[in-house]
């Protein structure tokens, strides 16, 4: 069996906006070829959390590890490029530009200004190939040409995923991608995170229980930005605090 | 509808018609319409860049087209009464070569551009419109103020700088050699717009969260569009002091960055040659309208209104298939 690796690892972050505390002491690891879920009911910081994990926002105190790096004082960018990659509540995605030049978008991320000014935005054969291949992945290959603002939801959520997937993450940080999709897009997308979650680790916020259960190898539940359970699917659905917390349980 | 490549070649083919027609009846004033109709246009391209590709509404790109023009006049004007410059590092008898002002202007507006896109960048929306402005009032009073260069007056040059042995006096060949410069500019713009950078600059029109999240840099990205604009709105400058002969500070005023805005908006922004066709529509509704009556600035915004109203795309847009 293959060695599991640490890929993300939190340790004491804390985090106020004034009197606001919406991250407390949380630690949590993520290892490769896992899916780790975190949920939580609104409001609880799932969200600020994945924002401190990308960088968008530094924690007070505490420590991000990526790939046995501490990676606090990094920039956003500087973390996307050390493969920690992320998608939105919110579909973000370029409209005016077709499926396959969003996906070429995030193919060719990796450029000087220099070689971004002298280079046509075209893809060359092992391009087209790889955004093929994505496309396929995602079943979206009868999409490519069509423009991304005419997408259905579902479609949008996928395309943004095929982004995410373009640029060969080190880890998928996913924040609500089942958001607004209908019982039928929801279970395509789960099938969908399980043959990713086997070659990439996955930390995913979700409010869907069903995917959640559904996909994750394990899960933590944030309240009031706190951890206040962390632990295999079954454990966390037999969790007093959980049920009391957030299930709703008596 | 037309394809945007043949709506581009149909405008520079009936430019450069118009011109010829000037020639052919013997009216240089036809000319000197089309030569003005190129240099608004370049700078309107320029501008374009940025506004319609970048989404930055640059509101002091005057400074840019006033830095060239001041730069090229500059140099003129030393070539002609002999004086020299004194530069920090060596001394500069000026020039009344085309080829070496318009350099020089390109590089002093690059300059402007880096220092003031810079800082201006930082912010969005109605700030970077109000930071912007400010820099070129800036620019605008201190011109003002510049008794050596005629300050409030402005500064003449005379005669036109020259190019190799062409006699650049006469009005069809100073047209050839703005045209020629149209389509350079042209050339660029239509690299960089179709180029993994013009791509990126588009997404950062539409999601700058989402060009970061790619790992990219849209400040680095939007700073080099804005200093590309700059110098090609400097090179549009060194063009119009040569066809006017004369330079002053109302070519850095926020009527003029206004105007520069006009000519996208008018013509369709997020096309290569939209700004193009808005200058025409421009001058020629200047020259038209103007025959009928003094106040043509009022009908001129009555139609500014109509396009922004039900023609979002510009004028280009009646012509362009998407």
């Amino acid at each position: 069996m293959a060695e599991k690796k640490e890929i993300l690892k939190l340790s004491g972050i804390n985090k106020c906006f004034g009197n606001v505390v919406v991250a407390k002491d949380i630690s949590l690891t993520v290892i490769s070829n896992q899916l780790h879920a975190l949920i939580g009911p609104n409001g609880a910081g799932k969200t600020t959390l994945i924002k401190m994990i990308s960088g968008e926002l530094k924690p007070d105190q505490g420590v991000v590890m990526l790939l046995d790096r501490k990676v606090n004082h990094l920039s956003e960018i500087a973390r996307v490029h050390r493969g920690c990659i992320r998608s939105f509540q919110v579909s973000s995605i370029i409209g005016s530009m077709t499926v396959f030049e969003n996906i070429l978008l995030a193919v060719k991320q990796k450029r000087s200004i220099l070689k971004m000014l002298f280079r046509k935005f075209q893809s060359n054969s092992s391009e087209s190939s790889f955004v093929y291949q994505i496309l396929n992945q995602l079943s979206l290959e009868t999409l490519g040409t069509k423009v991304a603002s005419t997408l259905s939801h579902g479609d949008k959520r996928k395309l943004e995923l095929a982004m995410a997937l373009a640029m060969r993450p080190k880890i998928l940080l996913l924040d609500e991608p089942f958001a607004g999709l209908d019982q039928a897009e929801s279970s395509k997308l789960i099938e969908l995170l399980k043959s990713i979650k086997k070659i990439m680790p996955i930390f995913l916020i979700e409010h869907d229980m069903q995917a959640v259960f559904a996909l994750a190898d394990k899960i933590s539940v944030l309240n009031e930005g706190e951890i206040i359970e962390s632990g295999s699917v079954e454990k966390i659905r037999r969790s007093k605090l959980v049920q009391n917390a957030y299930l709703g349980g008596d | 509808m037309l394809t945007e490549k043949k709506f581009n070649l149909i405008i520079v083919l009936g430019i450069f018609a118009f011109s010829l027609i000037g020639y052919v009846i013997n009216e240089p004033y036809f000319i000197t319409l089309a030569t003005k109709i190129v240099i608004l246009g370049i700078a309107g391209c320029a501008l374009n860049l940025i506004l319609g590709f970048g989404g930055m509404v640059s509101f002091g790109h005057a400074m840019f087209f006033g830095v060239g023009s001041y730069v090229a006049a500059i140099s003129a004007f030393h070539s002609m009464n002999g004086e020299t410059i004194n530069l920090i590092f060596f001394d500069f008898n000026g020039s009344s070569q085309m080829l070496l002002n318009w350099f020089l202007a390109v590089i002093f507006s690059m300059f402007f551009a880096l220092v003031v896109g810079s800082i201006s960048i930082r912010t969005s929306g109605v700030y970077f419109i109000m930071i912007t402005l400010a820099f070129a009032q800036m620019t605008y009073y201190f011109s003002v103020g510049w008794t050596k260069y005629g300050g409030e007056d402005g500064l003449s040059t005379y005669v036109r700088n020259d190019l190799f042995s062409i006699n650049t006096m006469l009005p069809l060949n100073f047209f050839i050699i703005c045209f020629a410069c149209l389509c350079v500019v042209g050339f660029i713009l239509n690299w960089v717009i179709n180029s993994n950078f013009g791509n990126f600059l588009k997404g950062c029109k539409e999601n700058e969260k989402k060009m970061i999240s790619l790992g990219l840099n849209p400040y680095t990205l939007k700073l080099t569009a804005f200093v590309i604009s700059g110098a090609i709105t400097g090179l549009a400058g060194a063009l119009y002091v040569d066809l006017n002969r004369f330079v002053s500070p109302t070519s850095l005023s926020w009527q003029t960055s206004g105007e520069l805005i006009v000519l996208v908006i008018l013509g369709g922004s997020a096309r290569l040659f939209g700004p193009l066709l808005g200058a025409t529509v421009f001058i020629l509704l200047e020259q038209l309208l103007g025959e009928v009556t003094e106040n043509w600035q009022f009908w001129l915004g009555v139609i500014l209104v109509l396009i922004v109203l039900y023609f979002p795309k510009g004028v280009s847009g009646l012509f362009i298939k998407d």
